[in-house]
């Protein structure tokens, strides 16, 4: 069942229930009230008429009166006094009835009032005692069918009330509940786009208050985040795909020549080490591409203190060989204390890049800074630096992209894979730290990784 | 004479590997690694500068479209090479004049007879070729051996054009059958063995041809041609 109607169907009865027992209440208070009210007036006349019988009706010697004589003086008495509707009792027994009606038992009447209803009119019985003499009774029998019909008819007309204010809020209620609801409508239809492969699809927010606008919200971000992600990858297959065209062209070609073409014996050394060169770009490409995407995805990179020094130290040995190819120079700094807390592998890998960037930036003779110090807020700073070629300021926002490459045929011909920086971004993302790049073109760059305050150990 | 190609191509792999198999089909080469090159070869040496040229697309300096008003104003025919197979740029690319379209990766021997064709449409082909001591004229359907004129039938002497295009290449007998027979040719690739029989018998100079085993045939030239590199 729908959300919509079960809201609905519980407000109704809510409604309902609680109206009834409203209703119920004043139909039976109101009534009482009434009947009572048109009953003691009724009393209040019986007292008049009956302090005016004791005066008119009754005589000094009364009391010496046998009771045949007193029942007959009283009789003719009351025929003087009391008019039509009234009935004298006495010991229980009508002795004289001036009503409509037959008086049959009187024991049933407990209480001072009555209402019967006779041949469908309301008829209100009140008893009271005489004052004097003792041991008499006055009944009085007044019709109050139209009292009662006003009363009933009063009480229908707010039974009718009820029921049109009833009616009104059950609309209401229903309106409401599908405005409402109609967000989750267009969650659901937006989610299940989603799930048909339509990313990116968004609900529109109506209030960002309340609990659905909210849940709408944080939809939408996720709508987005996700769409974004998927492009992300889409873009990054992409390049890949276009990146491994140029070492598979070579594979192919090469292999496809060795096998078809004749060639002069050094051509054919020439097309194996080819092979082999597209082949090892592929793999690094691949490895690189692996630790990109896959790079601790499932398990927690392990945060130990790790001490910077060390990891120069491991780095330095690492490129010495290839700077000093490009007869430059490279300088490691590392100041006190610089310990941050990270993986060890991840931090080797980072600065490698960084300092691999360098030197592919750099011309010969050049120079690379490697600097690790303490800011001043006591942040750890590593700073690599290089008097290179320079990225241009367009793509300076684009250097961390997955395969981009600011000068594809200097970045390849020196074994670039344009996949450096955005794995650098990854991992200094991952210790929580920021990466800046600033760059002159033609007169170097230098790259700086911040990492936080609570990095350290 | 031999005709000499123009290889723009920014990846010095590629590059090489082209004018590797160009020069051993028998062609010179000239090769340039990026747009700016190309440009200032074309300027210096105007229509001289080859005969087709082999331009990649995606080139650093000026990309291979940029590059085609040079070739279009001194009258080189072009050939795009590219990684990208998408239709968009194979449109741009012939709107814009080029003679054909190549998708990396490719197959040498396709290649080849693209740029064959290419030439042959464009009137570059040279009428003439020469193998030793062989010349074979191909507008008077003529050849001679050591200046002496050698009957050949018409399959044999397309047979043996077909050889001396594609010098130094794996030719397969079902690629000879369509070379000179024609697709819709319905033959055995017997008959290839046939006619390749006939030209060893007729010409000394036919036992360059090699039986590669399960391969096919292969036109041996040692004089591999040069490269002029940029």
């Amino acid at each position: 069942m729908k959300l919509r109607n079960k809201l609905t169907i519980l407000f109704v009865s809510l409604l309902a229930v609680s109206f009834s027992v409203c209703f119920l209440f004043l139909n039976s208070y109101f009534k009482r009230y009434t009947v009572s009210m048109l009953a003691e007036s009724q009393m209040e006349n019986l007292s008049i008429t009956g302090r005016a019988f004791r005066q008119v009706g009754t005589r000094e010697d009364f009391e010496q009166m046998g009771t045949v004589a007193r029942d007959a003086w009283l009789r003719y008495q009351f025929g003087l006094c009391y008019g039509f509707g009234y009935a004298l009792i006495g010991n229980g027994r009508p002795m004289v009835n001036k009503t409509d009606y037959e008086i049959l038992d009187l024991s049933v009447m407990d209480a001072s009032f009555l209402v019967q209803e006779v041949e469908g009119r309301q008829i209100l019985l009140v008893r009271q005692e005489l004052e004097y003499p003792d041991g008499f009774e006055i009944l009085s029998v007044k019709d109050i069918t139209p009292q009662w019909n006003y009363m009933e008819q009063q009480l229908k007309g707010y039974g009718l009330l009820f029921l049109t204010v009833s009616f009104v809020s059950v609309f209401l209620v229903a309106v409401c509940c599908r405005h409402l609801l109609s967000s989750l409508e267009q969650l659901r239809r937006a989610a299940l786009s989603i799930g048909d492969g339509k990313l990116g699809a968004t609900v529109p927010i109506r209030s960002a208050k309340d609990e659905v606008g909210q849940v709408g919200e944080a939809f939408n971000r996720m709508s987005v985040q996700v769409e974004q992600k998927v492009e992300d990858l889409q873009l990054l297959l992409g390049a890949m795909a276009h990146e491994m065209k140029t070492p598979i062209t070579s594979i192919v070609g090469y292999s496809d020549s060795l096998l078809h073409v004749r060639l002069p014996k050094e051509q054919l050394q020439r097309g194996l080490e080819r092979i082999y060169e597209a082949g090892m770009r592929m793999e690094t490409m691949s490895s690189k591409l692996l630790s990109l995407v896959g790079m601790y995805e499932n398990e927690a990179i392990s945060m130990e203190a790790v001490e910077l020094k060390q990891i120069m130290n491991r780095v330095e040995k690492q490129v010495i060989e290839a700077v000093r190819q490009k007869e430059g120079s490279c300088c490691f700094v590392c100041g006190q204390e610089c310990v941050v807390k990270g993986d060890p592998v991840l931090l080797e890998s980072l600065l490698f890049n960084l300092v691999q960037n360098s030197i592919r930036a750099i011309d010969r003779g050049g120079r690379i800074w490697v600097k690790a110090d303490k800011a001043k807020t006591d942040r750890v700073r590593v700073i690599v630096a290089d008097d290179g070629c320079g990225i241009p300021a367009e793509d300076l926002p684009n250097v961390t992209k997955a395969f981009f490459m600011a000068d594809k045929s200097r970045s390849r011909s020196q074994g670039g894979s344009g996949l450096g920086l955005a794995l650098c971004e990854r991992i200094v993302r991952l210790h929580g730290g920021k990466l800046h790049i600033q760059s002159q073109e033609g007169e170097g760059t230098s790259v700086t990784v911040e990492f936080p305050e609570d990095g350290l150990c | 004479m031999k005709n000499r190609i123009l290889v723009a191509e920014d990846e010095e792999s590629i590059g090489e590997l082209l004018c590797m198999n160009l020069e051993a089909a028998g062609y010179e080469t000239v090769y340039v690694r990026d747009g700016k090159e190309a440009a200032s070869l074309l300027q210096a040496e105007r229509g001289r500068a080859a005969d087709l040229a082999l331009v990649d697309v995606m080139m650093p300096g000026f990309d291979g479209f940029e590059l085609m008003d040079f070739f279009l104003r001194f009258d080189i025919p072009v050939i795009y090479l590219t990684a990208k197979g998408d239709v968009a740029s194979k449109v741009k690319g012939s709107k814009m004049g080029a003679e054909d379209y190549i998708v990396k990766p490719f197959e040498i021997l396709e290649l080849l007879v693209r740029m064959e064709k290419v030439l042959e449409r464009t009137g570059r082909m040279g009428p003439r070729f020469t193998a030793g001591s062989l010349e074979m004229d191909l507008s008077s359907r003529k050849v001679w051996e050591s200046g002496k004129e050698i009957p050949l039938k018409p399959m044999e002497f397309h047979l043996l054009a077909a050889f001396l295009k594609n010098r130094n290449v794996v030719l397969s007998r079902d690629r000879l059958l369509n070379m000179v027979w024609g697709s819709d040719y319905e033959g055995e690739t017997r008959t290839v063995d046939v006619h390749v029989a006939s030209l060893r018998k007729k010409l000394k100079t036919a036992s360059s041809i090699r039986t590669v085993p399960k391969a096919g045939y292969l036109f041996e030239d040692g004089t591999f041609a040069g490269r002029d590199e940029r």
